[in-house]
Parts: C-alpha cells; sequence; structure tokens
C-alpha cells in the first residue's frame, strides 16, 4: 500500500490532519492500535454515540468526540487502518515504510510523508507498593469507563495531582460512585508567584478555568474528604492492594481499599518519534522529553512529522488546531502550488497561542510529585523487570553514566514495555543521583521492533502493494 | 473492584485459569476479568510477584495474559472471543505455551 501520508495515532490530532488532507485530494492512511477512532480522550466514541447516561457522567468535553470521529469516518480518501500495531518505521530515500501488525498478520505500508499523531500517557508514578494489583493509573480507570462502562466501586481512593483527578472524581461522583478520599499532592490555590500566569490563561481560557474550580466544587458538595498537599503515599498488601497509607500535614493516615487511582499529569509518547531516530529535547516546564520540532511540526528526519499531544502536552482541542495547520503545510510539501491560506493559518494559530498560556499555568501548578520523582529505595522503577530504585542509585554512585548503560547492568527498560513505562522516571532519579541536568543523562535509545512480535507473525508477512 | 454500569448485552462464556467466565462480546479481555473481580493477571517473572494492568493503553504490559495457549497477549488490547481460554502469564519457560 503506497500512500502520499500515513498517520499513526487515530487521536483528534490524526483525525483532524486526516480530515484536512484528504479534502485537499491527499491520499491518507490512518492507523491505530485500538479498534475504532478517538484515541484515549475520544476512546470509544462512536460505541457510545447513543449511551446517553455513558455521555452524562462523562460530560460534553467527551461527547463531543463523536462528531470529529463522525466527520473523519464521512470524509472520503482516508484508508483506515485500524486494530494495528506499528512495529517498524523505516525511513527510506522517497519517504518510510511501515511494518504494521494486525490480528497476527505482518503487512508493510509505504508513504511519502509519516505523521507521528501517537499523543500523551500518564507520567510513571513510582511509590512503593505500586506494582499491586488494584493499584492503576487514573487514566486507566477512565479507559475501563469509555470502552466497556466499567465504574470502580464506592470506596475508591483517587491520589495525585493535576485535571484528570479532578475530572475523574467528579465523573465518577456523576455516575453514582462515591470515592473514599481525595488524595492531592497540589496546593489547593495557586502560589503567588503564579498568579499573574493564571490571569492571563483565564482571560484567554475562562470556560478551562472556570470548568476546574466547578470540578473542585462538586467534589466538595458531595462530601468527599478532599486531602490537600499530601506528602507521599505507599500501597500495601499481599497478592493485591489492601491498604493505602499516606502522609499528611505532618501525620501518617491510613485508609483499607481494594482499589487506588494514581495520576501525576501526562507527557509525550515519543516511543514511536525516538524509535524513528528523531532529535529529542527535555523540556523543563513539562519535566518530559519531547521531539525537537520546526514550526510546522518536521522533526530532524526528512518527511516524518509529529503532531499533537505527542509533540508537546497540549490537549485534545489544541491538536485538532494543529492538524488543521499540519495538513496545510503537507499539502503544499506534496504539491507546492497548492496556495497558502495565511488568514486561516493565523486564526488557528491564535487560538493555540491561548491554550498554550493555559498549559503553562497547568505545568506550573501542577509540575511532576516530589515523592514520584524521588521515590525511596525499596520503590520498584522498572516494572517489567523488577529494578529498585535504590539498585538505579547504587549503580550512578559506581559510575554508570547514562540509561543505556544502566539496561546493560541491571536490564532497566528491556522487558516488554521496552522502557515506556520507566523511561522517564529512570532518567529522571539518574540525574539526581548523579547531580546532573536531565539534558546530560539522556534517555533510552529506542529500536524496532516498537511492538513484540513474533517470528510467526513476520513470517506472515504480506505486501499489502496493490 | 469494578463493577460493569449496565448489565451485558451479548454475553459469551470465557474461561479464566479454567473458570468459566460470563464477558461481553468484543470487549476488552482487562474489562472482562476485571468485571469479574479478577486484579491478578500475571506473576512477574523476576520476583513471581502477581501484577494486574497498570495504564490500559497498551504501554505497561503488566495485562500480559495467555490466549488460548499463546503467551504474551496484552489483555487490555486484545477483545473477548466467546470459547477464550485465559491464564496468567508466568514469564517463566512452558514447552506447551511455545507451539
Amino acid at each position: 500500500m503506497t500512500m502520499d501520508v500515513a498517520i499513526i495515532g487515530a487521536g483528534p490530532a490524526g483525525l483532524s490532519l486526516a480530515i484536512g488532507l484528504a479534502k485537499s485530494g491527499a491520499k491518507v492512511a490512518i492507523i491505530d492500535e485500538q479498534p475504532s477512532p478517538g484515541g484515549q480522550v475520544y476512546r470509544a466514541a462512536e460505541r457510545n454515540a447513543d449511551a446517553t447516561d455513558l455521555l452524562g457522567w462523562l460530560g460534553p468535553d467527551y461527547a463531543k468526540g463523536a462528531a470529529l470521529v463522525a466527520e473523519a469516518r464521512q470524509t472520503d480518501g482516508i484508508t483506515w487502518r485500524m486494530a494495528s500495531s506499528v512495529w517498524d518505521i523505516r525511513p527510506e530515500e522517497d519517504g518510510c515504510e511501515l511494518g504494521l501488525l494486525t490480528a497476527g498478520k505482518t503487512s508493510v505500508v509505504r508513504a511519502a510523508h509519516v505523521v507521528l499523531a501517537t499523543g500523551a500517557m500518564e507520567r510513571p508514578t513510582p511509590f512503593p507498593g505500586w506494582t499491586l494489583p488494584g493499584v492503576m493509573s487514573i487514566g486507566a480507570a477512565q479507559t475501563l469507563f469509555k470502552d466497556s462502562g466499567l465504574l470502580p466501586e464506592d470506596g475508591v481512593v483517587l491520589a495525585g495531582q493535576g485535571p484528570l483527578l479532578y475530572l475523574f472524581a467528579a465523573q465518577l461522583l456523576a455516575a453514582g460512585i462515591k470515592p473514599q478520599a481525595v488524595l492531592d499532592f497540589a496546593p489547593k490555590w495557586a502560589a503567588p508567584s503564579n498568579l499573574p500566569l493564571l490571569a492571563r490563561a483565564t482571560l484567554g481560557a475562562a470556560p478551562q478555568i472556570a470548568k476546574g474550580l466547578r470540578l473542585r466544587a462538586e467534589i466538595k458538595r458531595a462530601g468527599i474528604a478532599h486531602h490537600y498537599r499530601v506528602e507521599r503515599i505507599e500501597a500495601h498488601g499481599a497478592d493485591a492492594l489492601d491498604r493505602v497509607t499516606f502522609r499528611h500535614k505532618g501525620g501518617e493516615r491510613h485508609i483499607e481499599t481494594s482499589l487506588l487511582l494514581v495520576h501525576d499529569g501526562v507527557i509525550s509518547n515519543t516511543h514511536a518519534s525516538m524509535a524513528a531516530g528523531c532529535a529529542h529535547d527535555w523540556d523543563g516546564e513539562q519535566a518530559a522529553w519531547v521531539p525537537r520540532l520546526d514550526d510546522h511540526g518536521r522533526t530532524s528526519r526528512d518527511r516524518i512529522w509529529v503532531l499533537g499531544d505527542g509533540a508537546r502536552i497540549l490537549g485534545a482541542d489544541a491538536a485538532v488546531l494543529q492538524g488543521r495547520i499540519m495538513a496545510r503545510s503537507i499539502a503544499r510539501d506534496l504539491d507546492p502550488t497548492t496556495p497558502q491560506d495565511a488568514g486561516r493559518d493565523q486564526s488557528d494559530r491564535k487560538a493555540l497561542q491561548r491554550l498554550a498560556t493555559l498549559r503553562q499555568f497547568l505545568d506550573r501548578q501542577y509540575p511532576p510529585v516530589p515523592a514520584f520523582s524521588q521515590p525511596p529505595d525499596e520503590t520498584t522503577i522498572c516494572r517489567c523487570e523488577a529494578v529498585l530504585a535504590g539498585d538505579i542509585r547504587a549503580l550512578v554512585r559506581s559510575g554508570c553514566m547514562g540509561p543505556n548503560q544502566l539496561r546493560a547492568f541491571c536490564r532497566a527498560g528491556m522487558g516488554p514495555c521496552m522502557g515506556r513505562q520507566c523511561g522517564n522516571a529512570i532518567t529522571r532519579i539518574m540525574a539526581k543521583e548523579a547531580g546532573r541536568e536531565v539534558s546530560q543523562i539522556g534517555h533510552f535509545t529506542i529500536r524496532t521492533p516498537l511492538k513484540p512480535v513474533s517470528l510467526a507473525e513476520l513470517a506472515n508477512l504480506e505486501d499489502a502493494d496493490p | 473492584m469494578f463493577k460493569r454500569s449496565s448489565e451485558i448485552r451479548n454475553s459469551v462464556s470465557i474461561t479464566f485459569e479454567g473458570q468459566q467466565i460470563d464477558a461481553e462480546d468484543g470487549e476488552s479481555v482487562a474489562a472482562a476479568l476485571f468485571a469479574a473481580g479478577i486484579s491478578g493477571f500475571r506473576y512477574a517473572p523476576e520476583n513471581a510477584s502477581l501484577r494486574g494492568p497498570y495504564c490500559m493503553i497498551g504501554n505497561c504490559f503488566e495485562c500480559m495474559v495467555e490466549i488460548d495457549g499463546q503467551g504474551g497477549r496484552q489483555a487490555c488490547r486484545e477483545r473477548v472471543r466467546a470459547g477464550m481460554a485465559i491464564r496468567r502469564h508466568s514469564g517463566l519457560p512452558k514447552p506447551e505455551a511455545e507451539s
């Protein structure tokens, strides 16, 4: 199969780009691991389009995803490759070759341009006991909610910080579920130094700021114990979670629960852009690696672009705007005679700037939780290979220079997740222990295959060229 | 831990460690197991500790199970089909699972 553009990721960024490009006449393929489009934010939007109860609980920001997905579905010229993993990204002379895995069969898609719209992932939240069954991320529970209508039972405990903590608590309350407590690591109000930015964010994005305050008010109205400035948490249990201990206002407290949901903001999912060999830089404001991009979203590799939260966290609304802008950039790359649309570019970029100011405020209000950034030595960091924070620190003290050497010493990042889950945490722990900047420590070198692929699946390779 | 917000519409029968479970046709295997009250999906090969889904978006691989004899399946991505036989992933060499 040979395309003008192959987009990896069918979330708001990828969908918006696909619509724009297809309308300009380009041959577009959109690839996603999920069976239906929408990404994580609009997960299962098509199937839930008529699910009145669920839509009511999740709220209008989720409900609007169905319209975007429907628009993309109705646009001619988009080839859909859902339920497909990309395991190989191979830059070639005149474009790029992608290896796909769909239902046990491998195939190849060739495209003149490849756009990575791989979105966000939750920042890892290592703390003692976080590998116990019954501890998971808030995003994971929200995915179960959107994708399968599964609800946590009463007594669930929410911990961490950031907008998703408040949003999910309010969504649970709307669905009639009462969390036992919200263990909030953030302070209740913005620090005085962050107030000017809050004022600017409110000017440009008043509905979003108002929504945040409303969500917190709903938690309070429901009588849920909402502790601010929690300092640390630990999960306890033999084969599954049964108790959470936490430190608050100088005292140790505990709660009995079988489900603890944790969140510490989201970071760009750079696994694919790293595997493609694109240059990345450490973004101090977001405390994450981000691909190095020009104004249009071009990476350091020819014909490979990055779009949406995978480029830098700005959220779903921004991803749609960015998709429109990039569609015009790529259309001009494909056909230089395509007329410029400076007016639209300008108005989209202006709207984007307002959302960027909001994000800047959020990044400063919710910097990574210190207790998760520098967890105690007994905390598992690499879940796959059971490598502890103390193991990593000891190796740094004995002279280990960076994540790639660390891998050779203790196998951290070499399990099935290939460092997706632990990479960000390992880099920050190593930097602190070595007393160096994160940018000096570097990140895991990511190699293909991007997803585990068996020899049998490789032997099934079919060339999908028409 | 988790409960369904609505009744199963298209019920199919699957098994986990030989125990029969009713599940929604086409839902994620992870959702089906959670709804049946199961939270431990695999044993970590390094220290045999029990693990369960953490991220639900295909990143963490903590939800790995064995499906119809095939190891290394991500329960968050695999979809339920009638008759699926699911077992905990042990991560340890198991000749019968390799065929």
